[in-house]
């Protein structure tokens, strides 16, 4: 069974949100919302001081809080480490909002960029759109890994995240390839070697929750 | 028969006496006491009411009489029957008003000593998230965070949790360290929006092998996962 997850360098973060901006296009986020946003604060004394950038998106728990919160199951982990979000079973109690120490989930509304006018992007009828992105008001969604991207390449066999076509949208447009897709349970993946390498460690790990993106952070 | 071997009547009158003494001692305080009162009261009153009229009461000699007559006859005849009449009227109202009230008391002397050992067992925080998913405590049915809502039910209304428990300000007063903490003001004001939970106050307890449903799991060891309903 494969895991797969994100290594996100901070040491080259350099803090220019083109990842915020594809996963927003990548998987219809209205605005307001995000899926991926980047945490910013200065770190240092004068004059030695500089700035740190934290990519924050889900982490794809292996013990994901806010499915343990659903008091409707409508938050399952598939087999291939994705947590995801059923649309149709969600209340929108937001208890998985609650829950996620990470503040990865979030509510969608129906929002338009332009009050008045709808982008011939905007007017994709969902009918034509994955099942992933087929978003109710009043429910929670929150990053999908872009599982519909490599879904059908992972279930054909192939290795996501060796194509451009099977990598999350993230992770192909880091300009300065800070961040990282692979296989956690491969060994012989280079995203094991890297964790291993720079010794990565997981975020908020006193939550127990045991996340899948690894972090690369800066002394 | 020795004098030793007879019984002294004065003293067996005195221990009859005593017993008798006791029995009914012990019978007056044990027997329950009724007392009944009656009073009667009986009021007379009399009024006498005295009332005197004066009229006069005017006879006309009718004009075939007068017409014949001359006029020094005619004053004489209306002066005679012309008179003065005083009536006197004299009322008299006597009544009586019996009351009578009777006032009864019983009184009754009766303790019982009784002695339980059973204590009422402090329900855990376990039994009363169980009692809340039995449906045994309402906390209504709307899953959500909003106020009036599950999530504020169970948590401070159940729980009685205060709002400063979980929506801890970030800013403490500047004098806070020389104020003991009960009069310490309020850090979340009413009416205001609250800020969001760090999830460090929700780790607390919602940890595994803590006191409430485990939604975190401790970060060492092995974990088996396993989803369900909340509460």
């Amino acid at each position: 069974m494969a895991k797969f997850g994100l290594l996100i360098d901070l040491t080259r973060c350099i803090g220019c949100r083109t990842c915020e901006a594809a996963c927003k296009m990548e998987n219809f986020v209205p605005p307001g919302k995000y899926w991926l946003y980047v945490l910013e604060w200065e770190i240092g004394n004068f004059p030695e001081v500089r700035t740190v950038y934290v990519p924050m998106n889900c982490m794809h728990c292996e013990n994901p809080s806010c499915m343990m919160a659903c008091p409707v199951d409508a938050i399952k982990k598939n087999e291939y480490g994705v947590v995801l979000v059923d649309y149709e079973k969600c209340i929108g109690c937001k208890y998985c909002v609650a829950a996620c120490p990470y503040g990865a989930i979030d509510i969608y509304e129906e929002k338009t960029w332009y009050e008045d006018y709808k982008t011939p992007y905007e007017e994709i009828p969902a009918e034509k759109k994955h099942p992933l992105h087929r978003y109710q008001p009043g429910k929670a969604f929150k990053c999908t890994l872009c599982f519909h991207r490599w879904e059908d390449a992972v279930k054909r066999g192939e290795k996501p995240g060796t194509t451009p076509e099977t990598t999350p949208a993230c992770v192909l447009v880091c300009p300065t390839g800070a961040r990282l897709f692979g296989d956690l349970d491969d060994p012989n993946d280079l995203i094991n070697i890297r964790i291993a390498e720079k010794r990565a460690v997981q975020l908020k790990k006193e939550f127990g929750t045991r996340p899948q993106v690894y972090y690369v952070t800066t002394k | 028969m020795s004098e030793a071997g007879r019984t002294n009547p004065w003293m067996a009158a005195a221990i009859v006496f005593l017993i008798v003494t006791i029995v009914l001692g012990v019978a007056y305080v044990v027997a329950p006491r009724k007392v009944t009162t009656t009073s009667t009261v009986v009021s007379v009153s009399t009024a006498t009411t005295t009332s005197t009229v004066e009229r006069t009461v005017e006879k006309t000699v009718p004009t075939t009489v007068t017409s014949t007559l001359t006029t020094e006859v005619t004053k004489e005849i209306t002066r005679e029957v012309t008179r003065t009449e005083t009536v006197t009227k004299t009322t008299t109202e006597t009544r009586t008003t019996t009351k009578t009230t009777t006032v009864t008391e019983t009184t009754t002397t009766t303790s019982t000593i009784t002695t339980t050992v059973e204590k009422p067992k402090p329900l855990t925080l376990l039994e009363l998230a169980e009692a809340i998913r039995r449906g045994e405590i309402d906390v209504g049915t709307t899953y959500g965070l909003a106020l009036g809502q599950r999530f504020h039910n169970i948590h401070a209304n159940v729980l009685g949790l205060a709002c400063q428990t979980c929506h801890q300000a970030s800013k403490y007063p500047e004098d806070y360290l020389y104020i003991r903490k009960y009069v310490a003001e309020k850090l979340v004001e009413e009416g205001k929006l609250l800020g969001v939970v760090d999830r460090g106050v929700c780790i607390g307890c919602h940890r595994q092998n803590s006191i409430a449903r485990p939604f975190y799991m401790p970060f060492y060891g092995l974990y088996n996962v396993t989803s369900g309903a909340s509460g």
